[in-house]
């Protein structure tokens, strides 16, 4: 079973938990998970959601420093493919 | 037991601060930012909780510009030796603490400039004559924001205009006015706000954090781990990581936020009401007994609860073992780690015997104090007639 997932990831832990608490307040299914060291190694934690929800997490986020957003495939629980990576600007 | 210490550390806490620590201390493991697993992410998560409600009661606008420290002493160090550089020209107060003090003493020996400006005998500040003692190179204004020594209660908001005129930058001790006095970083154009968590923020002690406005100016006092940016060799600028080296007391730190939702929940206005309520009370009935010298201003709205006094024919630390062995009261005697203080009203020989009330102590309690002082000061008389 393959399932598309989109991680955003963060400069720092703070902005990722920040991140966590501001799309579960608006109701998003999200989770922290380890950080796939292959997609990025500025914070030990990426955000993990339904691509489906990228959009609502998006415009939530607006207020978070976010570092990348990448669209991956899951199969069987494990990274199959990276379809898609946005880098943003930092600051 | 009757609790008359709270300048030094505050007892006792309100009931969820320990329920925090206790909680937290029982059930997590791991370091925030290191790891995933639930545990680590609630350390983690509850940093994010207490940075919130402290940026929340300072009126700061970004949260991660707090950064947790071990107490004020760190926060004062971190600000103070990350800032100044051979040359740089400080000002400071005669009313300040060890913890500002020593560490400018410090850096007077490699370079940097210090004033220190003479406060009045009851501890106050003449804003005007900070002004004058500005230099072209002055980098730095330090004045804490009460003494607590006197608990005079010192006017940051007209000397962080006068920082804000002349692009100075601005810190502020909060130590013994954080979760008592009101106090807004823009309001008084406060650049680096130090606190300690054990005192008027209900929270255990080995808490503290410092408010850094511009970040990028202040060099870390520790480098180290993060759990950001492993990769690198070099030290990460992002905050709050760039001052958060190593494992934080997360428990603590959690248990500091629970003490901080007590204050905003009951309000900080009720709680300085509470206080200076027992603050004028002891000062008043104070005033009656004969051979007793009071310290600082008289008028209770110019302190933080904080009295220092001295009675004719006796130490202050003799009188605080007495009160101590006899009625189980809790005072703090001797020069209270601020030898500028003393010298500044007069006591640098003596000490004084410090009495600081804090929200959990009733005006019965208060006036069981006087009645044992009026007795001991009866005592005194005798032994010395
Ligand atoms: C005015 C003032 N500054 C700094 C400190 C130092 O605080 P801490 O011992 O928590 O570092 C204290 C208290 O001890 C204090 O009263």
């Amino acid at each position: 079973m393959s399932h598309q997932l989109t991680l955003f990831t963060f400069p720092s832990t703070f902005y990722a938990l920040k991140a966590e608490k501001a799309v579960q307040n608006a109701g998003l299914k999200a989770k922290l998970i380890p950080m796939p060291r292959e997609l990025s190694s500025l914070c030990g934690l990426a955000l993990e959601l339904e691509t489906g929800e990228e959009e609502r997490a998006l415009e939530i986020l607006k207020a978070v420093k976010l570092e990348k957003k990448v669209r991956v495939v899951k199969e069987k629980g494990l990274i199959a493919k990276i379809v898609e990576v946005v880098e943003y600007e930092p600051g | 037991m009757i609790y008359l210490n709270n300048a030094a550390t505050s007892w006792p806490k309100p009931e969820a601060v320990y329920r925090t620590a206790d909680q937290y201390l029982r059930c997590l493991t791991g370091s925030p930012g290191r790891g995933t697993h639930e545990a680590a992410l609630a350390a983690g998560r509850a940093l994010l909780e207490s940075r919130e409600l402290l940026a929340d009661l300072f009126g700061i606008n970004e949260p991660e510009k707090i950064v947790f420290t071990s107490n004020a002493t760190e926060a004062l160090n971190l600000a103070i030796r990350g800032l100044l550089k051979p040359g740089d020209h400080v000002i400071t107060s005669s009313m300040e603490h060890n913890s500002v003090a020593r560490p400018l003493f410090a850096l007077q020996t490699q370079g940097v400039e210090v004033t220190i400006i003479d406060c009045a005998p009851v501890g106050t500040l003449d804003p005007a004559a900070v002004e004058r003692a500005l230099r072209p190179n002055t980098r730095l204004i330090c004045l804490t924001h009460a003494s607590n020594v006197t608990g005079t209660i010192l006017p940051i908001e007209e000397v962080g205009a006068i920082a804000r005129r002349h692009k100075v930058y601005f810190m502020v001790d909060a130590a013994q006015t954080a979760g008592e006095v009101p106090l807004n970083v823009e309001e008084a154009g406060i650049d680096l706000l130090a606190f300690t968590g054990h005192k008027g923020l209900f929270g255990p002690p080995g808490t503290g954090g410092l408010y850094l406005r511009h970040p990028e100016v202040v060099a870390p006092l520790k480098y180290g781990g993060t759990g950001s940016q492993s990769e690198l060799l070099t030290q990460p600028e992002i905050m709050p990581d760039k001052f958060e080296s190593g494992t934080l007391n997360s428990p603590g730190i959690a248990a500091l936020g629970a003490g901080v939702k007590f204050i905003l929940e009951t309000g900080l206005e009720a709680i300085r009401k509470h206080t200076r309520e027992l603050t004028a009370i002891l000062l008043e009935r104070l005033k009656e007994l004969p051979n007793v010298t009071i310290y600082g201003p008289s008028d209770v709205a110019m302190r933080v609860p904080v009295i220092s006094l001295n009675i004719k024919g006796i130490s202050p630390g003799e009188a605080s073992a007495w009160l101590a062995a006899r009625y189980d009261i809790v005072t703090r005697s001797g020069l209270h780690c601020a030898p500028l203080a003393h010298k500044t009203i007069g006591t640098l020989e003596t000490g004084t015997l410090r009495l600081s009330p804090g929200f959990f102590n009733t005006a019965e309690e208060v006036e069981q104090v006087i009645e044992a002082l009026r007795e001991l000061v009866r005592e005194v008389q005798k032994r010395d007639s």
